[in-house]
């Protein structure tokens, strides 16, 4: 290989006459005068001296890394819930289910206002009138039958020895 | 000044008494073949300044866990060669230099370096050994220049001797069709 090359440098040599002989001797890279003479001793103040200050750039970078590197990981956590957790399929508390209630009414109210008549719309409030009032007796009455089973708990009549009298 | 082996010196850096002087012996026997090496990776002097200072500052710093199962001079030379690769890298990034520009930014420098003497073969050498990727002309320069034993670069550099072959052939052929492109009248006998 090295053959290769001296030969090719040969070539090139013969249209410009230099020494090629010495091609891969010479070091056509040079020094300025005495630098290797300078070298042991700036070495030597390189070590004496002590390590040079960071820019404040640079220092403030290093102080606060440890913090922005939390700040992007909770904004991470942050960004990650919103795009990967859709807000209509969490668990439904009562006041959600009584707001989504509240919305299906008001457009039910809507349609009838805009697409029936008067007579239609009287018919309908009558009927969720009705329909409230059932509710508020069913759990009235839920509530009455609570307080007597109570009641019997605390005077220690068993629920099997009425059920039998009755 | 007596003659000390670099056992001796390593072993004159720990338990002498007095580690500068020794480091100085070290620094003062390796400091031009090392300067040589580094000044070829990067071109430049003074970049070939600063690497060698830091590669000597490191040598300093490194030599108390030194093991002396390996030879120093490899050590330090492995330590100039990375530091070296550092540099450029870091050049690559400080000036935001694409890849394919470092090749054109070294041979401008090697241009205009006032400490550089060389002719115009030896111009169109160099330029053509820039073209080559950094650990390929790396292996070129110790091969050629340094005329190192596979061996011992297989050491330097952490790879196999079969790779540093391989790599340095792949060298020479690109040098090859470096100069067939440049001066094609000098094949015209081979085809």
């Amino acid at each position: 290989m090295v053959q290769r090359i001296e030969i090719m440098l040969k070539l090139v040599a013969m249209n410009n006459k230099p020494n090629w002989e010495q091609l891969r001797k010479d070091n056509p890279f040079q020094v300025p005068d005495h630098y290797f003479d300078g070298v042991v001793s700036r070495v030597a103040d390189r070590l004496h001296q002590p390590a040079p200050a960071l820019p404040w750039y640079r220092a403030a970078s290093v102080r606060f890394k440890p913090y922005f590197a939390l700040a992007t990981l909770f904004l991470g956590i942050y960004a990650g819930i919103h795009l990967f957790v859709r807000k209509d399929v969490g668990p439904q508390t009562p006041g959600t289910q009584m707001a989504q209630t509240e919305q299906a009414d008001e457009q039910i109210m809507d349609l009838l206002l805009y697409s029936t008549d008067a007579i239609d719309l009287m018919n309908y409030e009558r009927v969720s009138a009705q329909t409230a009032s059932e509710a508020v007796e069913n759990a009235s009455a839920d509530d009455e039958a609570d307080v007597i089973i109570n009641y019997l708990m605390q005077e220690g009549i068993e629920v099997a020895t009425l059920a039998n009298a009755l | 000044m007596a003659e000390y082996s670099d056992k001796e010196l390593i072993e004159l850096y720990r338990n002498g008494g007095n580690p500068h002087y020794a480091f100085n012996m070290i620094v003062a026997r390796y400091q031009e073949r090392l300067y040589w090496h580094i000044r070829k990776m990067v071109i430049s002097h003074d970049d070939a300044d600063d690497v060698l200072q830091n590669t000597l500052v490191k040598t300093w710093h490194g030599l108390p866990t030194f093991r002396s199962d390996s030879q120093l001079f490899t050590w330090i030379y492995r330590i100039a060669t990375n530091e070296a690769l550092t540099f450029l890298a870091q050049k690559k990034r400080r000036f935001f230099i694409p890849m394919v520009d470092v090749e054109k930014k070294l041979s401008e420098t090697l241009e205009s370096d006032p400490y550089f003497s060389g002719d115009e073969i030896q111009l169109k050498l160099q330029k053509a050994i820039l073209t080559l990727p950094e650990k390929q002309r790396l292996v070129f320069n110790m091969k050629y220049f340094e005329e190192m034993k596979y061996e011992e670069m297989s050491e330097i550099l952490g790879t196999s001797v079969g790779a540093l072959k391989a790599s340095y052939h792949h060298a020479v052929k690109k040098i090859e069709a470096y100069f067939h492109e440049e001066i094609p009248e000098l094949f015209v006998n081979e085809n």
